[in-house]
């Protein structure tokens, strides 16, 4: 549910052996893959989880070695684009892509608490005649639930080695290495399992028998929780309270360690502006980089408190309910439960929630998908929304015992989510027919706790992921806009000549802003904004926020940080407008605000996104037709919000 | 058979006999094969038989053990000896074996020595060799580190009779001849 950062750029040299670990979904591989390479990868706790691809090297017998973690599949009959990629990966005589070499050697993860299911995966990937090796994972899991499997027997029948697995325990990964080292020792089975179902179903059975395997009782507290939260009504109720929840600590949690971080860049301005001497690049620090990039690392409480939750329900196995709860609904809308995964991906980003609809079989599910997943509230709407909620409701207001910030905040994300469904609904109905159902494997993997130090990783990649957006593309950005917004320079005559005094600071850089080229651009688009009741600062926030959502903090950051370096909030808050019909009138009336907020919820202003469109669907067409679609709704929703609320207030 | 396994397809699955890639001991967990070196089978598999493309067939009670011609590969013959095995369970009355039952054991027996048990044997310094295997009983002698072990008895029976039971319920008992003595082989060698 996370950007994939964690490619290890490292160069190896020719000749270097690769493995390829294949499993089902939730079998562990991502785990494995983890403590096999360090790399900070998310554990996926259900299905779809591992779409994006993953490589990293470890060593075994004193050599590197590249292990790179397949999409989880159930068989090698390709039937979704998630599939095709595994099927032609281990195909010993075509390599993927052209590009990649074929594995030396693969890594099949049989899940011991589902081993006749994993048994036909092993089928299909035995077929490929490559050195394949067996690991079994979950035997702790199947051990606690009353079943049980003997490893020699089982690799006896199978003729394979078969390494078990333990998660976390080092010695188990320490067996795995050694065995990589050997891979030209591994045994290979004299006969290949069969293919044919009905004598493969025959053979699966006799090995069961030989490795004299119990299968796992149906976890009893497993059963007892869903009792409740798979119940529909129940279920859906514990859903949604949890999340409301979730969205009160938004504010009550994250927003002391974010007035921390505040104080911190504060105190950092200061500093910047009494101790460098040239004036232009004291305003460069102060303005650009503390009040426009620090205005939105402020946010990383909340970011890390977003990928906390993600990660804890993903870790303890509820996303996958969620998903079951939610496939009726999708039902309803003419989408199946995977669109939903792939959805719920988006809240994170909407980039990974686009690649997942790789496991989507039906091309016409998949577009609807991708269509729809911009619309899910992801992690850079956050820290715009607790911006402009913040201006918009005061902090201590309630709505009964909840905060009524987080209730709005709440609100916002199931707008997001009921205009996905409704894109996707419209976009499956355009795109025609339903193609023939295929069925759709869920899991529902036995509730686990989640293991600490993967939560830590998720919300430790997450973190790093958004520090390091704000170190690229929203700097850059950012100081790209304090240009314009600083140019063209003003000499103290023309100062005096547009009746302005050189000394009087702030009515300076007000004149600078006013006059900048920035704000030529800004009241260029204003006829696009104007019914909005947006001003060119705003439409300059707007306009810079398509590079990615979080400029749009930044760009307001700055403008207030050049009118009151010491408090940027008290200043967007008291700001007014300069010129027009309601010149003097505050510039954030609440009409204003929930038009930007509305506005935010449906336009796609991420140009992340629109490249993962473009060349997940390998057209221009669709990257355009969504940039299109939400724009014209994100405006007519805004103008129609803004009405609302100004015939309200 | 029951009304179930009727429909469903036999369980069987192919194992490798160490230290002899031209056999393989085709596992069949849930039938009761008639022992002995298998004489004449019902149709493809008996053909297989007659042709010489098997060399030969020996029936365990749950398992088919079948050496290939040499010159035959059992990644090629594999998929051919499996249809017919699979074919000819559904008329097992039609098998026909010598019945020699002690050779049949004798060989369960070899194998086990040679799989995991003597390994386990071997990783405590002991050894252990069957003697000899007369109706249904197997005498071994105890070699190695084994000689004058108070554990010993206790591997034979948990281990070494266990494993072979597995593999051949009718066994009535291992014996272990007394200590050091290495008896000749009495009977049916």
């Amino acid at each position: 549910m996370s950007h994939h950062h964690g490619q290890s750029g490292a160069r190896v040299a020719e000749g270097t052996r690769r493995f390829a670990l294949v499993g089902s979904p939730n079998s562990g591989k991502t785990t494995l893959f983890n403590a096999l390479t360090g790399l900070r990868a998310k554990t996926g706790n259900y299905p779809g989880v591992t779409v994006a691809r993953y490589e990293g090297a470890t060593t075994a017998g004193g050599d590197t070695v590249l292990i790179e973690d397949l999409p989880g599949t159930y068989s090698l009959d390709p039937i979704s684009p998630d599939e095709v990629i595994v099927s032609e990966m281990v195909d010993a005589h075509e390599s993927y892509d052209g590009r990649r070499p074929t594995p030396d050697g693969l890594v099949v993860l049989l899940d011991a608490t589902a081993l006749q299911r994993s048994l036909t995966l092993l089928t299909h990937v035995l077929h490929t005649e490559l050195p394949t090796i067996v690991v079994l994972t979950f035997g702790d899991d199947l051990a606690r639930r009353a079943g049980s499997v003997d490893a020699a027997g089982l690799s006896a029948a199978l003729g394979l080695r078969v390494v078990p697995i333990v998660a976390g325990q080092r010695s188990s990964v320490t067996l795995l290495r050694e065995a990589l080292a050997e891979v030209e020792e591994w045994p290979a089975p004299a006969v290949l399992p069969p293919l044919e179902p009905s004598e493969l179903g025959g053979w699966i059975r006799s090995v069961l028998t030989r490795a004299s395997y119990r299968p796992p009782d149906v976890d009893a507290r497993t059963q007892r929780i869903d009792a409740v939260l798979l119940h529909p009504v129940a279920g859906t109720a514990v859903f949604f309270a949890t999340m409301f929840g979730f969205f009160q600590t938004i504010f009550t949690l994250a927003a002391p360690l974010q007035a921390y971080v505040e104080q911190l860049f504060g105190w950092l301005g200061g500093v910047a502006s009494e101790r460098i001497a040239v004036p232009w690049v004291a305003d460069f620090v102060s303005e650009a980089l503390i009040g426009g990039v620090g205005g939105v690392l402020v946010f990383l409480p909340q970011i890390a408190l977003l990928f906390v939750l993600i990660a804890v329900l993903e870790g303890v196995g509820y996303l996958s309910r969620a998903a079951f709860l939610m496939d009726r609904v999708m039902g309803s809308a003419g989408l199946e439960g995977r669109s939903f995964v792939s959805l719920l991906s988006s809240v994170a980003c909407a980039v990974p929630g686009i690649m997942a609809t790789r496991s989507l079989p039906s091309e016409r599910d998949r577009i609807a998908t991708m269509m729809a997943a911009p619309l899910m509230t992801c992690a850079a709407r956050l820290p715009v929304y607790v911006l402009l909620i913040s201006m918009l409701v005061p902090a201590d207001a309630r709505f009964g015992p909840f905060g009524a910030q987080g209730a709005v905040m709440f609100g916002m994300y199931l707008l997001g989510a009921v205009s996905a469904m409704t894109a996707g609904w419209v976009f499956a109905k355009l795109g025609g027919r339903k193609q023939g159902a295929i069925p759709f494997y869920m899991e529902m993997p036995s509730y686990r706790f989640p293991r600490p130090a993967t939560i830590a990783a998720a919300v430790w990649e997450a973190c790093v992921a958004f520090v390091k957006k704000v170190g690229t593309i929203i700097m850059v950005t950012t100081v790209l806009l304090w240009a314009l917004l600083n140019l063209p320079l003003q000499s103290d005559a023309d100062l005096v000549a547009a009746g302005i005094d050189p000394a009087d600071e702030v009515a300076v850089s007000s004149h600078v802003i006013e006059q900048s080229y920035a704000a030529d651009v800004g009241r260029a688009i204003s006829p696009v904004f104007e019914p909005l009741g947006f001003d060119w600062r705003i439409n300059i926030g707007v306009l810079s926020s398509l590079a990615a959502r979080e400029v749009f903090v930044a760009t307001l950051g700055q403008v207030a940080a050049a009118e009151n370096p010491d408090d940027p909030q008290a200043a967007l808050a008291e700001m007014t407008v300069t010129s027009g019909p309601r010149t003097g009138e505050k510039l954030f009336t609440p009409p204003v605000v929930i038009a930007l907020l509305v506005f935010f919820a449906y336009a796609l202003q991420c140009m992340s996104t629109v490249g993962v469109l473009r060349r997940e669907t390998g057209t221009w067409r669709w990257p355009l037709t969504a940039f299109g679609y939400l724009f014209v709704v994100a405006w007519v929703m805004a103008f129609l919000a803004s009405r609302v609320a100004g015939a309200v207030t | 058979m029951t009304a179930a396994q009727l429909t469903a397809p036999i369980a069987l699955h192919p194992e490798a006999v160490p230290g002899t890639p031209a056999e393989l001991r085709w596992v069949l967990p849930e039938l009761e094969l008639p022992v002995g070196r298998l004489l004449r089978a019902p149709g493809a598999l008996g053909e297989l038989l007659k042709s010489g493309a098997i060399e030969s067939a020996w029936c365990e009670p749950h398992a088919l053990r079948i050496r290939l011609r040499a010159g035959l590969c059992w990644r090629e013959y594999g998929a051919v000896v499996r249809s017919a095995v699979c074919a000819a369970t559904d008329e097992l009355a039609e098998w026909r074996t010598d019945q020699d039952a002690d050779t049949t054991l004798r060989l369960v027996v070899a194998d086990v020595l040679a799989g995991p048990v003597g390994d386990y044997l071997a990783s405590h310094g002991g050894g252990l060799r069957a003697t000899a295997v007369c109706d249904g009983v197997v005498t071994v002698a105890f070699g190695g580190r084994c000689v004058g072990c108070t554990a010993a008895t206790v591997t034979l029976h948990h281990r070494v009779e266990a494993a072979i039971r597995e593999r051949y319920p009718a066994l009535r008992r291992v014996v272990a001849t007394p200590e050091g003595a290495m008896e000749p082989d009495r009977k049916s060698s």
